[in-house]
């Protein structure tokens, strides 16, 4: 009846897609069905003792585990929330190349391009105009989503390269009440390498379609006296393709052919140190990119029209255990973003933004009656740059020059309290204070249940809230087309959702989950009553209900698999309509398939994204894309070598654009179509 | 329509793989498990091989002495091996405060508190025939026999082979193999 109630679609355009639901649904129930009933499923106890396997097989075990759930070390099955965790070894088999590429494998998730920028969308949600600021960016525990904008980066200006990635741990759902603000409708947390997965100097060298090139070097080690350090360096450049635009298409704009305004050029710095509980993390990254859509009116055709966005930060942790079983933990950090957007219109227009921040954080772990594991602790950050300059060159104008500074802190408890062997109960609030907006509060409940022998039930409750940005408060352009408002509030979230995991006879993992999503006083840009201007406002009222399954499996020969749906409906509840850029249906498949050995493998995926509305009130068509890695390892020692073919069957396809588009009449955004990487790494 | 058709191939897709899920159920162990039960489940292979000298001698003796001195997080996990068998004895684990504490010791387990004192506790037990084992860095070094540590998400050991042979256990060869060797006298 509740899937009825969720996927009752209320027109008959929709008709043939609700038509195949059932049958997706029937499929996934036979199958669960199936895998219950069957004789070689039975929980059998010995498989999963693990004090009945041989210690070889033991040293193959990988221990899952995720922090950003509850600040601190868990197994995904404890964990308050439902978890996807993506691997080093992922990002190679599959030739990922930025964060994006990884997001756009994972349940629930979609990834929308402008060809600047590259959205997160989630149950549902892709907001136009939203710098992926509702999503929680961590990179080894640090915030990464800046004080301006708030925005999460995870294209080609994203800090890190994503080959000296150890994992990432995806957290759905609101984590306000450990992490504060922007942690909406989820947490992203990227845990680097270390030193030590390097033990000496690894070059690696790319170049892929457009005239794309990538080279990087690093250097790690783990010392006999404990110190352990890493540093590594990447340069990028592509030239980018000429792209057609047919709203451009005429004699004076080239026909509507953007020649050379596709380009991507970055570099990037990381290196880590640390030594006895001590680590010292900096990173730095500029990134130049073209604009070739002609957003926001720009002159089309002209490959001055760029953005540059740097980013950079510090970070200090120490790590102790005090009085044998208090654990703790204390940081200090710094970061830096820099926004500098060229806009020829003519005149030339510069926009440019500039945040720095400083702050700290101390949190306490401890266990207490063996029962009750607290974790507790303050942050404090002091924003202390919050710039923002618009100004036109020749002739001269200054249209915005706004600088502040602002701070807040947030003090957090949270309790996993062990009632009976198989039930725990996850409770955890957090109390934020901003000079600008006042106060809030942030809960989560969430009850984790074994039933049975492997397998988990969770029943989450959250709330979670967004601060308004320095952008949504104080940016306007002197009355031209966008106003200021200070008056902003937090925009709030209450989040509902039960959590089913599974295990059958260890190679099969099987995850669903059904949630219901409540956004009140949403920020949303809106004309302005009185002045018909563009002005952001507490104003939207949405909802998000929908059902995520996964099934995924290894088999002894190596070769693995997995397969998600997503089945949910978003709407804005004052005008009954459903949200744009929200898919109703996502489906994922990758397949990993060894070639003569395991070290030879090719990785398949396939990408589903359902219909989606543009902002225009248009529909973008679904589509299927299809990538191919083939990797190999030590073939010859030391070597990697890897060959991708993305969008391999050559889809057209097209992503909803932001406003900034739209104005041009453009509402979608055509994408890559078929394109290669060639990938050689030697470690010495 | 390109959309129905993009559906037939999105339950196409499912169909494969529902079809393909029967074929070749040979459990492997893939399921994901803790830090902690993989940590457990080395130390009971441990126990399997290695010799003591009283093996022999104190065959009438039922119990199997593991003893957890100090704090962290494998100590309170460790209760799991007890009751569980090996060389036909039954493991009884107790958790001490002072190591002076200890009576006919196999095996004594020293938690991650214990930094600062884990050269006295080596020093008390030079003498005599018990297995040390700890899982935090630098232990064997400092003349823990067995030190657990994590690399690549797995769980790996380094063994001191001086500490071992000076408290007369014998390891066997298939245990060193998969080790690190710390030849380190402290």
């Amino acid at each position: 009846m509740i899937l009825n109630t969720i996927f009752k679609h209320p027109n008959n355009s929709t008709y043939s897609v609700s038509l195949s639901l059932p049958l997706i649904f029937a499929l996934f129930l036979c199958l669960a069905f199936q895998c219950f009933v069957s004789p070689l499923n039975a929980m059998d106890k010995s498989q999963n003792d693990l004090t009945e396997i041989s210690i070889e097989e033991l040293m193959k075990i990988e221990v899952e585990t995720v922090y950003a759930a509850s600040k601190r070390i868990q197994t995904v099955l404890d964990a308050p929330s439902a978890i996807t965790v993506i691997n080093a070894s992922d990002i190679r088999e599959y030739g990922y190349r930025t964060l994006a590429d990884i997001l756009k494998n994972v349940r629930g998730f979609y990834i929308t391009y402008d060809r600047n920028y590259n959205y997160i969308g989630v149950r549902g949600f892709n907001r136009p105009g939203d710098y992926n600021s509702r999503i929680l960016l961590l990179v080894n525990g640090n915030r990464m989503n800046d004080n301006i904008y708030n925005s999460a980066s995870i294209g080609t200006e994203f800090v890190l390269d994503v080959d000296i990635i150890d994992k990432i741990e995806v957290i759905r759902g609101p984590g306000s009440s450990l992490f504060g603000t922007n942690a909406f409708f989820g947490i992203i947390n990227v845990v680097t390498k270390n030193g030590k997965d390097f033990r000496g100097i690894q070059v690696s060298g790319e170049t892929a379609s457009f005239d794309t090139y990538k080279g990087r070097i690093t250097y790690g080690n783990h010392f006999q006296n404990g110190f352990e350090m890493l540093l590594s360096s990447t340069t990028y450049s592509s030239k980018g393709q000429s792209l057609y635009f047919k709203e451009f298409d005429n004699p004076a704009q080239n026909n509507g052919y953007a020649d050379s305004c596709d380009y991507d050029k970055y570099k990037s710095f990381f290196s880590k140190f640390s030594f006895n509980g001590l680590s010292l993390e900096g990173a730095y990254s500029t990134r130049n990119k073209g604009i070739p859509t002609g957003a926001w009116g720009i002159v089309f055709n002209d490959s001055t029209n760029a953005t540059t966005d740097e980013s950079g930060y510090l970070h200090l942790k120490f790590v102790k255990t005090f009085f044998n079983s208090l654990d703790t933990e204390a940081r200090v950090f710094y970061g830096r973003y820099k926004y500098y957007g060229n806009y020829i219109y003519p005149p030339l227009n510069d926009d440019s933004a500039l945040g720095e921040w400083l702050g700290g954080e101390i949190k306490f772990s401890k266990t207490l009656f063996n029962k009750h594991k607290l974790t507790f602790g303050a942050e404090y950050q002091d924003n202390f740059k919050q710039q923002q300059e618009n100004k036109n060159i020749n002739p001269y104008s200054l249209n915005l020059n706004d600088n502040r500074s602002s701070m807040s802190w947030g003090v957090y408890l949270q309790d996993e309290f062990t009632i009976q062997n198989n039930l725990i109960l996850n409770v955890g609030s957090r109390y934020d204070y901003y000079q600008t907006f006042g106060d809030t509060f942030n809960p989560r409940i969430g009850l984790i249940y074994n039933p049975i022998d492997n397998a988990v039930i969770k029943l989450l409750y959250g709330e979670a809230y967004r601060a308004p940005s320095a952008y949504e408060m104080y940016y306007h352009d002197s009355g031209a087309t966008q106003l200021a408002n200070r008056n902003l509030k937090p925009e709030n979230i209450k989040t509902y959702e039960i959590v089913y995991e599974q295990y059958f006879g260890n190679t099969m993992r099987l995850s669903a989950s059904g949630f219901y999503y409540r956004i009140d006083d949403l920020i949303s840009l809106q004309n302005d009553n009185s002045t018909g201007l563009l002005i952001f406002q507490n104003i939207d009222k949405v909802e998000s209900k929908g059902i995520e399954l996964e099934l995924s499996r290894k088999w002894k020969n190596g070769f693995k698999g997995s397969i998600s749906c997503t089945f949910q409906e978003t709407k804005n509840l004052e005008t009954k309509r459903p949200l744009t850029n929200s898919p109703k249906n996502l489906g994922k498949l990758n397949v990993l398939v060894p070639l003569l050995s395991n070290d030879i493998t090719a990785g398949i995926e396939l990408q589903y994204t359902g219909n989606r509305l543009t902002l225009l009130n248009k529909t973008v068509g679904g589509f299927i894309l299809g990538n191919l890695t083939i990797a190999s390892k030590n073939v010859i020692k030391g070597l990697e070598i890897s060959a991708s073919i993305y969008n391999m069957f050559d889809k057209t396809y097209s992503d909803p654009a932001g406003p900034e588009h739209v104005s041009q009449g453009m509402d979608r955004i055509i994408q890559d179509g078929r394109s290669f990487r060639l990938k050689m790494i030697y470690t010495f | 329509m390109s959309v129905s058709k993009n559906h037939r191939i999105f339950v196409a897709l499912i169909l494969t793989f529902t079809l393909s899920i029967p074929i070749n159920l040979v459990a492997q162990p893939q399921k994901t498990y803790s830090e902690y039960e993989v940590k457990i489940a080395f130390i009971l292979n441990f126990l399997k091989f290695i010799e003591w000298p009283h093996d022999s001698t104190e065959k009438e003796r039922k119990t199997f002495n593991f003893y957890v001195i100090g704090y962290g997080p494998l100590c309170e996990a460790l209760e799991a091996l007890d009751g569980k068998n090996v060389k036909g004895k039954t493991i009884i684990v107790k958790k001490i405060k002072k190591i002076i504490e200890i009576s006919e010791p196999d095996v004594v387990f020293v938690g991650q508190s214990e930094q600062n004192h884990i050269r006295d506790i080596v020093n008390v037990l030079k003498n005599r025939s018990v297995l040390t084992i700890g899982d935090t860095e630098g232990y064997a070094k400092n003349g823990i026999m067995i030190n657990l540590y994590m690399e690549m998400r797995k769980v790996r050991f380094e063994i001191n082979v001086d500490a071992a042979t000076k408290a007369k256990l014998r390891i066997s060869s298939r245990l060193l193999s998969l080790s690190r060797i710390i030849d380190h006298t402290p």
